[in-house]
């Protein structure tokens, strides 16, 4: 006999139930667990008509390529941008991206001047890594 | 005593398994689930923002997908200036959708309790 | 009398009030769990300078919501940036994941590599699908 534990939703019967989205939880699925936060702040200055790529590490040391999310904060107040950001403005463009390895999680930023003299950017990513293993 | 609650997955024994990813609960250190505070859809056109209210007071963890012709594709990045190109944002009250590219598209989103940028 | 389980975060008394908000719990009853309703991986090519695509049947009898992650080699695995000209580690672009009844579509962006096709590892997660 397989046992399990499941909670559904309001007014759903947990007895005869079967898709996913009746139940709050459900011991059948696996589920997102985060466990660590982490932050950081890469800047970077370009002059026309040159890119500048900056670089930072956080470290994971889980021994497998994990999940993560991430949001990234381009500076500007309280806006914040799931799972990257780029910025193609006036005289810049700016992009991001973010790469996982066994040990550690790698983000990019890339700033290119696109006018004339020297522009100046800074990003913070804020990012989420989770128990769950890619397998990759 | 310390107490515990964990719950293997199908096929793993919860007595004596070590592997905390064949566990949907293991909570003998914060593994913590993500909980869903709203889902829905919002029909976003072109160059008009869908703005949805979580009032959360912090930034939220959420995860957005656009159903182009019946195929789901996962939002990321700002995809300013591409052929298909959208777009989300948050504050510390909302999730904004952005559309900018021509016509109507729906967009299916999760909103957590999780905060996207602390513990 | 609501039934209910909340398991709090470490150091947070699940009894008192701090134990009532969500982002105090590792888990909350009351509350939906975001579930994986299915995993899977396919490794494909991309032909030298293209951007193409690798989709691998979900088996899900339903459209999901996904995300995932590519790898070459054993470069770092990126996450899908949603442009052609973001790249990761090694110049290859993770452009963007998709799901439809049957299959999941990997967009990749593969770098010039002297006429080599890049072969590429990608795996997706499924998730319930946010539908009201």
């Amino acid at each position: 006999m397989t046992y399990k534990i499941a909670v559904s939703k309001s007014n759903i019967d947990v007895g005869t139930a079967t898709s996913p989205n009746s139940f709050n939880y459900s011991s059948d699925y696996n589920t997102l667990k985060y466990y660590a936060v982490g932050s950081i702040q890469l800047s970077g200055s370009a002059i026309f008509p040159n890119t500048t790529t900056k670089f930072g590490t956080i470290t994971h040391n889980l021994g497998y390529i994990p999940f993560f999310a991430f949001s990234v904060n381009a500076g500007a107040g309280s806006v914040y941008y799931p799972y990257g950001y780029v910025n193609v403005g006036a005289g810049v463009t700016e992009k991001t991206s973010v790469a996982a390895g066994t040990s550690d999680i790698r983000f990019k930023y890339d700033i290119t001047n696109t006018s004339s003299g020297t522009v100046f950017g800074t990003v913070t990513f804020f990012l989420k890594i989770f128990r769950n293993n890619t397998g990759l | 005593m310390p107490m515990t609650m964990r719950v293997s997955l199908p096929g793993y024994d919860a007595l004596t398994d070590g592997t905390i990813d064949h566990y949907s609960i293991y909570a003998d250190s914060d593994n913590i689930l993500i909980k869903e505070q709203q889902r829905g859809t919002a029909r976003v056109a072109f160059g008009t923002p869908g703005t949805i209210s979580h009032n959360l007071g912090y930034i939220p963890l959420s995860m957005v997908w656009i159903n182009n012709g019946g195929t789901m594709q996962f939002l990321s990045g700002n995809d300013a200036g591409a052929a298909f190109s959208a777009s989300s944002q948050e504050d510390t009250s909302h999730l904004v959708l952005f559309n900018t590219t021509s016509g109507t598209y729906t967009y299916n989103y999760f909103i957590f309790y999780d905060q996207g940028t602390q513990l | 009398m609501t039934q209910l389980i909340r398991v709090s975060k470490q150091g947070i008394d699940v009894l008192g009030t701090a134990g009532t908000v969500p982002n105090n719990l590792i888990f909350d009853s009351t509350l939906n769990t975001f579930k994986i309703i299915g995993t899977g991986s396919v490794l494909g090519t991309v032909t030298s300078g293209n951007l193409g695509t690798i989709s691998v049947a979900h088996n899900l009898g339903t459209t999901p919501a996904v995300t995932g992650f590519i790898r070459m080699h054993s470069d770092r695995a990126i996450a899908p940036t949603g442009r052609q000209d973001v790249s990761g580690d090694s110049g290859y672009v993770f452009q963007s994941i998709a799901a439809d009844g049957s299959s999941v579509y990997f967009v990749i962006n593969s770098p010039f590599l002297g006429g080599i096709s890049g072969t590429y590892n990608c795996m997706y997660f499924a998730f319930e699908p946010p539908l009201s």
